[in-house]
């Protein structure tokens, strides 16, 4: 039986809800990155929610879901909550194994460990943190109980030497991880017409393009797409991941906290622009889609930000454009969107991902001559983003989290 | 275009596996792409959506784990073998490349 995955496209947000959670694209370099740079931090306790935040998620959406499509016995929630992971590109995972009192789960692919291995080499660790978390919410969500109603242990993982597959011990009882409640959809603005230079970009052309695409996982689970291997992932999962990170060494260190993690955040914004932009802009469906309309290097900068808005990050754009400046703005980005209803109101901005992204579209444009198709080398990366003239991208006086209307960000070089 | 062979630059992907960049001698279109499979052709119409836009042009071969793609009427077709976590199979690059030859008419020149 073919199980079509529900989803509500909210163009004036430029976001996606899928059973009420807000997903976006975001690709493997990026997702592992992120996690390794958390889980560097060993002073900082992050196993309990890195997998905790995946647990909400899942379960959040997954009785959303259920409940939506009928899904009303243990089998087809079974089949359904399985196809939303292959689907969103998690990789497979067999959840009829776990009955009411637990069970052992086998994932004989997973993006996280192929990710990790392909990045980093082999690890000592499993390192499939989100889908211990995804598989304990999906347990929960599956057989009508609390979230938190069951433990995880993540006991094998393909990324260890000598492993093909991953296992997961799902047991009854107390959770071993973090336990959250998902603000779902959190709360978006009334959109508003921002200041863009003239430009030759079709921005909703562009839109309507991509977003009718079909961007799925493939048999294994896998979404090969734009030269990366993306992932519809959870913008509420990065956000906690992201924001108990920054909560916690702000606890630690106070003020210093936050002035010692942004930079962690912009650098992973750094290696998603670096990846996903550029393979985006190398990639055969730009050739087709949008470079046949640019006629300046400022065209490539709107192109891009015309795709970034399919991914559901939020409603991006540029205000103000030269070659050694950029001016973004951006409307309900995810980030703050996550942060206000998670925490409330920050007292500094922290869309720290859009700000490292704003910065790398710069970069590949104005100094990495992305036209001409480059290698995607760690020399490319440092000439890129760590060179003393490279762009780099500051808080621009508005935050969506702090209550403004947009989130800006200046871009300069030098 | 070359009229006289196929040239192909042979790159990595960002997770290590092969993608050949083949410079066609005449321009990529369905009937050439279909006939790379078997697979499934996949076709954007962007055309349709955007004034001055080609369409996109693709075959997903998940059995060999190839996947190609190119611009509608233009003359690069990008191939890449094998996946995240999985290799192409031996051999595929070698069958593909000669079914390329046959089909075309022209051999391929590998550009360093």
């Amino acid at each position: 039986m073919t199980i079509t995955i529900p989803f509500e496209l909210d163009r004036a947000h430029r976001r996606v809800l899928i059973g009420g959670e807000p997903m976006l694209f975001h690709c493997h370099h990026y997702n592992t990155f992120l996690q390794r740079s958390i889980q560097d931090a060993s002073y900082i306790e992050s196993r309990p929610y890195l997998i905790g935040a995946a647990a909400e998620v899942a379960y959040a959406q997954l009785v959303r879901l259920f409940q939506s499509e009928g899904a009303d016995d243990v089998n087809r929630r079974n089949e359904l909550a399985s196809e939303l992971y292959r689907w969103a590109g998690f990789g497979t995972v067999d959840l009829s194994a776990i009955g009411e009192s637990g069970g052992r789960v086998e994932s004989k692919s997973s993006h996280y460990a192929r990710a990790w291995s392909e990045k980093f080499g082999s690890s000592d660790e499993p390192v499939c943190l989100f889908p211990s978390g995804w598989i304990a919410g999906a347990a929960a969500a599956i057989h009508g109980k609390p979230l938190g109603s069951y433990s995880v242990q993540h006991t094998s993982c393909a990324a260890q030497p000598g492993k093909d597959t991953c296992l997961f011990e799902v047991q009854a009882g107390e959770a071993n991880y973090d336990v959250f409640e998902s603000v779902g959809a959190g709360e978006v603005g009334e959109h508003e017409q921002r200041p863009r230079p003239e430009n030759n970009i079709d921005e909703e052309g562009i839109y309507e393009a991509l977003t009718a695409m079909e961007i799925a996982g493939d048999k294994d689970g896998i979404i090969p797409a734009f030269g990366v291997y993306l992932t519809r992932h959870y913008a509420n999962y990065y956000n906690r991941i992201s924001f108990e990170t920054l909560r916690a060494m702000e606890a630690a260190f106070g003020p210093d906290g936050y002035d010692a993690t942004r930079p962690l955040f912009v650098e992973a914004g750094h290696v998603c622009a670096f990846n996903t932009f550029g393979g985006i802009m190398t990639s055969p469906e730009w050739n087709a889609l949008i470079r046949p309309t640019c006629k300046t290097d400022a065209d490539w900068v709107h192109g891009m930000v015309a795709c970034v808005n399919t991914l559901g990050w939020g409603r991006w754009n540029v205000e103000e454009l030269s070659p050694t400046e950029a001016v973004f703005s951006i409307q309900d980005d995810y980030e703050s969107v996550g942060y206000r209803a998670m925490y409330g109101t920050p007292e500094r901005p922290i869309s720290f991902l859009a700000e490292g992204a704003a910065a790398g579209i710069m970069n590949l444009v104005y100094r990495g001559e992305v036209m001409s198709s480059p290698e995607f080398t760690p020399e490319y990366y440092d000439h890129l983003f760590r060179q003393t003239d490279v762009f780099r991208a500051e808080p621009a006086g508005q935050s969506v989290a702090m209550g403004d209307k947009a989130t800006t960000i200046r871009v300069t070089r030098g | 275009m070359n009229g006289k062979q196929v040239t192909a630059v042979r790159t990595l992907d960002c997770a290590h596996k092969l993608r050949v960049r083949y410079l066609l001698p005449r321009p990529l279109d369905r009937e050439l792409l279909e006939s790379l499979g078997p697979g499934e052709l996949r076709v954007q119409a962007f055309s349709l959506k955007v004034q001055g836009a080609r369409d996109h042009l693709a075959l997903i071969d998940e059995e060999r784990n190839l996947r190609a793609a190119g611009v509608d009427g233009e003359g690069l077709l990008t191939v890449t073998f094998g996946k995240l976590g999985r290799e192409a199979h031996e051999g595929v690059v070698a069958d593909f490349e000669s079914l390329l030859v046959q089909l075309l008419g022209v051999p391929i020149a590998l550009r360093e």
